[in-house]
């Protein structure tokens, strides 16, 4: 790419710091990278990395933390030393923002149109009066508005809003999440910036809207010669779309530099260490790499920040900072001991297993299960038991009338988050449970629990039917353990780690000696030293609560444990340490799993079998093997297609609109509004379950599906077996990919 | 959001909290200990009646008649517009409050207004200055504020503003000027509160993601938090507002006594005091019935405020 | 900011401090003051009308010849006395009712609310001034119609609280470790009412000395000659222009009284602070 001598945007020595009770928090310390116009760089790091907080400085939006060393040169000029006033106006004119949670990020008492019109006006006028903003009569200008208003639509419609005449003047709460991010998008080009930043734009978004609004942003960005610094967490986000990486940890950077060189060949013991977590392609239910240690809470003011973690860490990294070591053009890595750094095998993406061994434990304690991890558990139909849990026919109806006044009208609105559900889990197996929001999974999981009653169908536990919590005996409650979502929610705020882990062994009676000899074997089941017992749920970090409410799930030795999203809401690092340790359990204890997650790459890894649910159906089950390699049903496919990865050959395949609302699902099949397969027919006839193989599928045309895929998965496979021994370059934004049907 | 159906619907609600609000009017008279009959005959003339005083007091005003048939009868004479007769004036108890009304309204509005215009302003800026001295005195406001009786507070306004500095009448009905020190004396208990509920609603809203998006479209500071931080951090303020008009309503009884204005307050307690039943019935009913519209108005007017709040909503 | 909040903590520790320290005075004085005071509070001495304040009577003396600040100490007893019992009698009752409601839900639910509705249909004061009118005016009869009117908010925040907690996953996790009913209720979702309870009651005791005054300054609460900060404000207004102590020292006493719960009130919130809670656990 070709560069002009001064870049767009040039960060140097930056450092924010808040101020906190125990002295100043340094979030970003030192941070040094630059963007060129029309360039696409990616900021990476887990949480904490301060790549949002760098972000945010960039725009002024840093408050209440403050800027206190460094550089900020736009085009020329520096935003740290110039006055509010041309800071603001360099935001507006000239820098765009686009927020995580789009939710959040749109005020709810505007209109869309207005909230455009406005950042349309603010390009237009010098000075913003309030009066004319506040539309007061007389002050303000009825025909400049309305003109804004109609280029909002304009805008509206560039960003893909269908229908933008009319929905100009809906209010955010009635777009969904994707729609609303598109709002968002417009609202940040409004003025033509020459830089976007995209603060993880994609994050709270289900998997198949993500693609479609990257594909937005490089779209939009393209034509405009608008440089973007897309802040994520996600590497196959990065590799997919960017041009550059910045690599951050602990408030610095790692390492900078062409996004296929720092991913396909990392060298930076960070950059590695992140790249080797992934699920991305490493084997079924394998071991995974991890990082030692976690982030720790402050950071030393000299030394290599990555220091406690590295493998490679020696008395230099802790005491000196590391130096800055060129490698070749553009290419910047931080640290001190990379000649001690034994190449990658030939660079090949291939690593798990015996390679990794001595970074799996963070105790030390060497595990007896990593010999036979990748070895396969015994299959269901060899121990030949009955289902340890079965369900048939499950539903679940919600009256959402709003008031009573309304019931008694008659005009009552139900809500089918489930419908029709059967399944069965055998001992040993991993059930996993795939869906987008509203799916009804999360349903489903409490009317397996009990938590909520069916409004038809039969569970049974043990072969006995069983009712909702309430009416299960203590026995059958104890066969199954529970690790809910939001784990931080699901234990008592005052209990301790202690209390939290033997509530269950209180409720059935254990004395306090057998209960604290249990609570102190379960601690270190799960990996946890025995002074955590007397923390409480604020002093814990998101891996270390995930491991309490493992262990409290562990706690009456069950035999079924239900996984709520068990690794949803932690970075990268941490989610492989629990998933392998999710594999070391089961491996040990014989546990049968319920797995629920949004996150493809996690059931696939997980799980023997796997349910693919979408507003409220079931819409394809099967071996977990067969479903994501041979996927029967377009929505599978779909899915599969809109995860991004680092080693896939092209960016993530959008699927267009959103999940429907379960209140008024569409005719025929469901998925039909989206499907890109549809026939006329779907509108009309509900598919029914219909066996392909080894899977089930919910289609019209699943056989017709399932061949076209095993084509596709063998060209894929091919194509995979090329990359490895090619390292085919990943394609940067606005290169070679397919538009969507 | 707004429709002819959920006015039908809020009205319908309120008309049945309103029967609910009469039949307890209404039945008040009964809790007098002993026999309500004999009790108002004695206020009446100050000595024991007799027992034909007695019977012939309760027949003359319906007092034999089951409860429901007293009631009915009432309920349907108020709406011919006939609240019945002042035991003591004699005066029919509906002139007497049309009489009354004018003052009082007068004095709640102007206590609002002083509120609201005292209280906003003064909690954004504590929200916005949020730490400094600017917020440190408005938080002693608030404070000082909330904890003043406002009779006592009335009595200092008089003696400082009427009998020192001579600018304000000391007691009366009239123009303006006799407003004023009611107004003051009443209104700021209620612009304190407003004053700490904006204050915390504005700082929520100012944590907001959507204020940032506001910033990151270059929007000068003002306009951020005049228009898109205080829209938001008014909608809870409304709510409260309607109810503090229930604080207004009451604090206006006694507002009127300190300043001496006949209004509805001053009448409600003569009458306590003279067991003139058909006039404490009468002004408990009208004043409940201006605060159960006011609060109709409230939640109508929160719904075109926020437009997340879809027809139908939660009557909790 | 941080640093702020935590210079905003300190401060608002000692406000809440200040608080502490004004109740624990006024309970020292209530409880002992009466005692210690050398004059008799009703006894009337007419030849040392309206004095000024004076060493002998450092707060005057008021129509009557009265000592003011005997009535005063006096008064604290009665105002406080109101305050707690009539406090005690909203928190049983809205406490109950909200526990009710919330756990049970339902129709049970549904009429409790209703009624809750309906009572808030009354301008509370105006309420409690015609309850109170009506059953005779007396100082037991103001308790009565407070306590009467003032229920409801503990009822509200009470049910909101259980129905909150009701939705929260560790909720769920201790049914399924077979939580019995009670247990759950008692570990799970009573804590959480005491909090915001207790916060509310504090700042109640404020409102309640002040709308006590307000009955009794319009003469349906406590009935001259007894020692009330109302009864005295109403009996000095005629005075206004030559005596203001006998105003002015009821209002101050007043005035410092409801502060002082106030921030002691407030100051428990941030201790206790609901807020802040229920944002952690939502995440
Ligand atoms: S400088 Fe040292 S601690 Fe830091 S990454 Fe390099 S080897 Fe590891
Ligand atoms: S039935 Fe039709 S709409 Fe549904 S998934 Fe199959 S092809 Fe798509």
């Amino acid at each position: 790419m070709a560069r002009s001598s001064a870049p767009l945007l040039s960060v140097e020595n930056l450092e924010t710091q808040f101020a906190d009770s125990g002295g100043s928090v340094r979030a970003v310390d030192g941070v040094t990278f630059t963007v060129d116009s029309g360039e696409v760089v990616g900021l990476v790091g887990e949480s904490g990395s301060g790549k949002s907080v760098t972000a945010r400085s960039i725009i002024g939006l840093e408050d209440p933390g403050e800027i206190v060393g460094g550089s900020i040169r736009f085009d020329g000029t520096d935003l740290t030393g110039v006055e509010d006033r041309i800071r603001r106006q360099y935001r507006g004119d000239r820098i765009g923002m686009v927020f995580q949670d789009p939710t959040a990020t749109l005020n709810p008492v505007f209109d869309v149109g207005e909230q455009i019109a406005e950042a349309l006006r603010t390009h237009d006028v010098d000075k913003p009066r309030l009066g004319d903003y506040m539309h007061l009569p007389f002050a303000t200008d009825r025909s400049a508005w309305a003109d804004h208003r109609k280029r909002a639509i304009e805008l509206m419609e560039q960003v893909d809003i269908a229908d933008a005449s009319d929905r100009v003047g809906d209010y955010p709460h009635e777009f969904s999440g994707g729609m609303a991010q598109r709002a968002m998008l417009a609202i940040a080009l409004a003025s033509d910036p020459d830089l976007l930043i995209a603060d993880e734009p994609t994050t709270a978004l289900d998997t198949t809207t993500q693609a479609t609004i990257l594909d937005q942003l490089d779209t939009l960005v393209t034509g405009h010669d608008t440089a973007v610094l897309l802040v994520t967490h996600n590497l196959g986000i990065v590799a997919e779309r960017c041009d550059r990486v910045v690599v951050l940890y602990g408030g610095q950077v790692m390492e900078r530099g062409p996004t296929e060189q720092v991913l396909t060949d990392p060298e930076h013991p960070y950059t590695r260490g992140l790249l080797e977590c992934l699920i991305d392609d490493s084997e079924r239910q394998s071991k995974l790499a991890t990082i030692d240690g976690t982030v720790p809470e402050r950071f030393a003011e000299t030394g290599c920040p990555f220091a406690s973690r590295c493998e490679y860490a020696t008395d230099d990294c802790h005491d000196t900072d590391p130096p800055v070591v060129d490698r070749g053009p553009d290419h910047e890595i931080v640290c001190g001991e990379l000649e001690a750094i034994p190449e990658r095998d030939d660079g090949s993406m291939e690593r798990h297993g015996e390679t990794n061994d001595q970074t799996v434990m963070a105790d030390g304690r060497s595990d007896s299960t990593t010999a036979d991890t990748t070895a396969p558990r015994a299959s269901p139909d060899e121990q030949g038991t009955e289902p340890i849990i079965a369900a048939t026919n499950l539903s679940k109806r919600f009256e959402t009338t709003d008031s009573w006044y309304e019931r008694l009208r008659g005009n009552q609105q139900y809500l089918d988050a489930v419908e029709d559900v059967s399944l069965a889990v055998n001992r040993g197996e991993t059930l996993g449970i795939v869906g987008e929001s509203a799916s009804g999974k999360s349903t489903l999981v409490d009317l397996l629990l009990g938590l909520e009653t069916p409004t038809t169908g039969q569970i049974e536990l043990a072969g006995e039917p069983v009712g909702v919590v309430d009416d299960r005996s203590t026995d059958q409650l104890a066969q199954v353990g529970v690790v809910f979502q939001h784990t931080r929610g699901s234990i008592n705020p005052r209990a301790t780690v202690e209390d939290a882990i033997a509530e269950p062994l209180r409720e059935q009676g254990w004395d306090a000696d057998r209960r604290t000899e249990r609570v102190e074997k379960l601690l270190e089941l799960v990996n946890l030293a025995p002074h955590h017992a007397d923390r409480r749920r604020h002093e814990l970090s998101g891996g270390q609560l995930q491991r309490v409410a493992i262990a409290r799930a562990l706690a009456l030795e069950p035999q079924l444990v239900v996984l709520d999203e068990p690794v949803s809401a932690l970075d990268v690092s941490i989610r492989a340490k629990i998933l392998n340790l999710l594999q070391e359990l089961q491996d040990r204890l014989g546990l049968t799993y319920i797995v629920v997650s949004h996150n493809l790459s996690v059931i696939g890894h997980i799980a023997d079998r796997a349910l693919v649910m979408y507003a409220g159906q079931i819409m394809e089950r099967g071996p977990t093997e067969t479903l994501f390699e041979r996927p029967s049903h377009p929505y599978t496919a779909s899915l599969l297609e809109a995860i991004s990865s680092v080693t896939s050959d092209g960016p993530a395949e959008p699927l267009p609109g959103s999940v429907p609302s379960a209140v008024d699902p569409p005719s025929g099949c469901r998925f039909h509004t989206r499907c890109p397969a549809a026939e006329p027919k779907c509108e009309r006839e509900e598919p029914p379950i219909e066996q392909v193989d080894e899977t089930q599928s919910r289609c019209h045309f699943a056989c017709e599906i399932a061949a076209d895929s095993v084509q596709s998965a063998e060209s894929v496979t091919d194509a995979d077996r090329h990359a490895d021994e090619h390292q085919s370059a990943p394609p940067t934004i606005g290169s070679n990919h397919s538009k969507n049907p | 959001m707004i429709s002819a159906e959920y006015i039908a619907y809020r009205i319908g609600t309120s008309s049945l909290v309103l029967v609910c609000v009469s039949v307890l009017t209404f039945g008040m008279m009964y809790l007098t200990p002993g026999d309500p009959a004999r009790a108002i005959l004695y206020h009446q003339t100050g000595q024991q009646p007799s027992a034909e005083a007695v019977t012939a007091f309760r027949e003359e005003h319906g007092f034999n008649e089951p409860f429901p048939v007293q009631y009915w009868n009432w309920i349907t004479d108020i709406f011919r517009g006939d609240f019945g007769t002042s035991f003591r004036t004699n005066r029919p108890v509906a002139t007497m409050i049309v009489d009354a009304i004018p003052a009082t309204l007068e004095l709640a509005i102007a206590a609002m207004v002083v509120a609201l215009v005292v209280a906003i302003p003064t909690g954004v800026a504590s929200a916005v200055y949020r730490g400094t001295w600017i917020d440190q005195a408005s938080q002693l406001f608030a404070l000082a504020g909330v904890s003043m009786p406002n009779f006592w507070l009335g009595y200092l306004l008089i003696i400082v503003f009427a009998l020192h500095l001579g600018l304000f009448p000391v007691s009366g009905t009239g123009g303006l000027s006799y407003l004023v020190l009611p107004a003051i004396a009443l209104g700021t208990g209620m612009a304190a509160i407003v004053t700490r509920l904006v204050r915390t609603s504005m700082l929520d809203v100012l944590d907001a993601e959507y204020v940032d998006t506001a910033r990151s479209k270059g929007l000068t500071e003002r306009i951020v938090i005049y228009k898109h931080a205080l829209r938001n951090a008014l909608i809870p303020v409304i709510t409260v507002v309607g109810l503090q008009f229930g604080f207004v309503l009451s604090g206006a009884v006694v507002i009127e006594i300190v300043f001496q204005r006949p209004g509805l307050g001053m009448m409600l307690v003569d009458a306590i005091f003279a067991r003139d039943f058909p006039v404490v019935q009468g002004v408990v009913l009208v004043i409940s019935v201006l605060f159960i519209v006011t609060n109709l108005l409230v939640d109508l007017s929160y719904r075109v405020l926020d437009p997340r709040v879809e027809l139908g909503g939660e009557n909790a | 900011m941080v640093g702020n909040s935590a210079v905003a903590e300190l401060r608002s520790n000692r406000l809440t401090l200040v608080g502490a320290i004004i109740v624990g005075i006024l309970g020292f004085v209530a409880i002992v003051g009466p005692t210690v005071v050398p004059y008799d509070p009703t006894a009337q001495d007419l030849s040392n009308r309206l004095q000024p304040p004076s060493l002998a009577h450092p707060l005057g003396t008021d129509q009557l010849g009265r000592d003011v600040t005997t009535r005063l100490v006096y008064g604290t007893r009665v105002s406080l006395g109101i305050a707690i019992a009539v406090t005690t009698i909203r928190v049983v009752i809205g406490t109950i009712v909200g526990l009710v409601a919330g756990y049970a839900g339902g129709w049970v639910d549904e009429l409790f609310m209703r009624l809750v509705d309906i009572q808030l249909a009354f301008p509370g004061l105006v309420l409690a001034l015609v309850v109170a009118g009506i059953l005779g005016p007396s100082l037991r009869n103001v308790m009565i119609a407070l306590a009467i009117v003032g229920w409801t908010t503990y009822a509200r925040v009470v049910r909101g609280s259980v129905l909150s907690r009701k939705k929260r996953r560790y909720v769920d996790a201790a049914r399924l470790f077979g939580t019995p009913r009670r247990r759950l209720f008692k570990r799970h979702l009573l804590p959480g009412v005491i909090n915001p309870v207790i916060v509310i009651a504090t700042l109640n005791l404020g409102t309640v000395v002040l709308a006590t005054a307000g009955l009794s300054f319009i003469g349906l609460g406590a009935q001259p000659p007894t020692p009330e900060w109302g009864t005295m404000l109403a009996g000095g207004r005629e005075y206004v222009r030559s005596a203001w102590w006998i105003v002015n020292a009821p209002g101050v006493a007043i005035m410092l009284t409801v502060l002082g719960f106030n921030l002691l009130g407030d100051g428990l919130r941030d201790i206790l602070d609901p807020k802040q809670q229920a944002r952690v656990e939502e995440v």
